[in-house]
């Protein structure tokens, strides 16, 4: 009786010795911090909240050409809505921007990508911001980190960006490439030639008959004692 | 004709001869003021300006010279500027010209000591625009003054005493009128 006891208890002590190991070692560090941490919100997917999941089934170029631009959130849902199949660099595509097909004509594109499921897999924003500094050239400086404006012009256009004009943006505006050109390119008119004197004579009468010396004289030299 | 008397090459240097002439060709010799003062002062005390009267004539032509027409139509400006110029260029000071009243006034600025009562300038002044205005002209000086008024050589003595009593130039034009005014 006593030896059974004792191997019943001995064998639950096993058993809680097992289980405790079982319940923490064996699970994931991330899975215990679930258990302890509050209700998380919904959690975020891996791809980044300006990029919809209709983003996956855009061009595949559209994530290495302009990786800061992603986190414009105006920006990237104007693209993200566009019809597939249809030219970018058209006039037509942004009716709202007529300026802007034109200059996104000029940014140098990314060398097209030939592996599909390179294609079709989404960069995390960790990937897009390591190579869009990897793309940047050496000579150009770092982009400056302004909220959601900061990769809303691609290349040298966002480096050439003064502190200035920078600082003068609201950070949550949702200001598009047109904007930030004009905080820095408005110059004054230069002033036209004059085409006739500022001043201008508009008599040039002969002096009276009693302002000449002759009338001033002899009005002096017929003064009397009175 | 220019606005202004032009002073270029009016004095030609003939070191050779000893001369110095004008442009007009007249002769002139080349005084030292301290020199000059103690023969305008004799004459003074003779009571005969009539040398430096003379000179203010030849003065008077030489302006006349260069005057664009006559003197008696042109600007008060035109003539006191060429009138100035060319008394500056013989060293006989500044000119202008002044009106107080309906009298025309004569101011003579930089010029050497010469007499105390600045009777030979009066008198180069007279000789100069009597010449210039083809009519006598006197120009009684303002005791402690550098003026010169200008008027009828009839009624100079009086204006003269009444300088020399003391009346300033206000005065002395307040006593004077027009005898067309009421």
């Amino acid at each position: 009786m006593t030896v059974d006891r004792l191997q019943q208890l001995l064998t639950r002590v096993q058993e809680n010795r097992a289980v405790p190991r079982e319940r923490t070692g064996n699970l994931p560090p991330s899975a215990a911090a679930v258990a302890v941490a509050p209700a998380p919100a919904p959690a975020p997917a891996p791809t980044p909240i300006a990029k919809p999941a209709s983003v996956a089934a855009a061009p595949p170029t559209r994530p290495a050409a302009a990786p800061a631009r992603m986190s414009q959130p105006v920006i990237a849902e104007e693209r993200v809505n566009l019809p597939q199949g249809r030219n970018m660099s058209a006039p037509g595509a942004q009716p709202q921007r007529a300026a802007e097909p034109a200059r996104m004509s000029r940014e140098p594109q990314p060398p097209a990508r030939s592996n599909p499921r390179e294609r079709d897999r989404v960069a995390t924003p960790l990937e897009m911001a390591v190579e869009g500094e990897l793309n940047r050239a050496p000579s150009e400086p770092p982009t400056a980190q302004f909220g959601s404006q900061s990769g809303s012009q691609s290349g040298s256009k966002g480096a050439k960006q003064s502190p200035a004009s920078m600082g003068a943006l609201a950070p949550d505006a949702p200001l598009g490439m047109d904007d930030l050109q004009a905080s820095y390119s408005v110059e004054a008119e230069p002033i036209r030639e004059l085409t006739r004197p500022i001043a201008q004579t508009v008599s040039k009468h002969a002096p009276e008959v009693d302002a000449t010396f002759g009338a001033m004289l002899r009005r002096s030299l017929s003064l009397r004692p009175r | 004709m220019a606005d202004h008397f032009d002073p270029g090459g009016f004095f030609q240097f003939d070191l050779a001869h000893g001369r110095v002439r004008t442009r007009g060709g007249a002769r002139v010799i080349v005084l030292a003021e301290n020199v000059l003062a103690p023969l305008i002062n004799t004459a003074v005390q003779n009571g005969d300006l009539t040398a430096i009267r003379t000179l203010g004539s030849q003065l008077g032509a030489i302006v006349s010279q260069s005057l664009p027409g006559p003197a008696s139509s042109l600007s008060p400006q035109a003539v006191i500027s060429h009138a100035g110029g060319v008394m500056s260029l013989y060293g006989w000071g500044r000119l202008k010209l002044e009106q107080w009243g309906g009298a025309l006034v004569l101011v003579v600025e930089g010029l050497p000591p010469l007499d105390d009562d600045n009777l030979a300038v009066a008198a180069l002044l007279g000789g100069m625009f009597s010449t210039l205005c083809a009519s006598e002209v006197a120009c009684v000086p303002i005791a402690r003054s550098s003026k010169y008024i200008m008027v009828d050589p009839r009624i100079a003595e009086q204006v003269w005493a009444w300088s020399k009593s003391g009346d300033n130039l206000a005065t002395i034009a307040s006593k004077l009128g027009s005898p067309e005014a009421p």
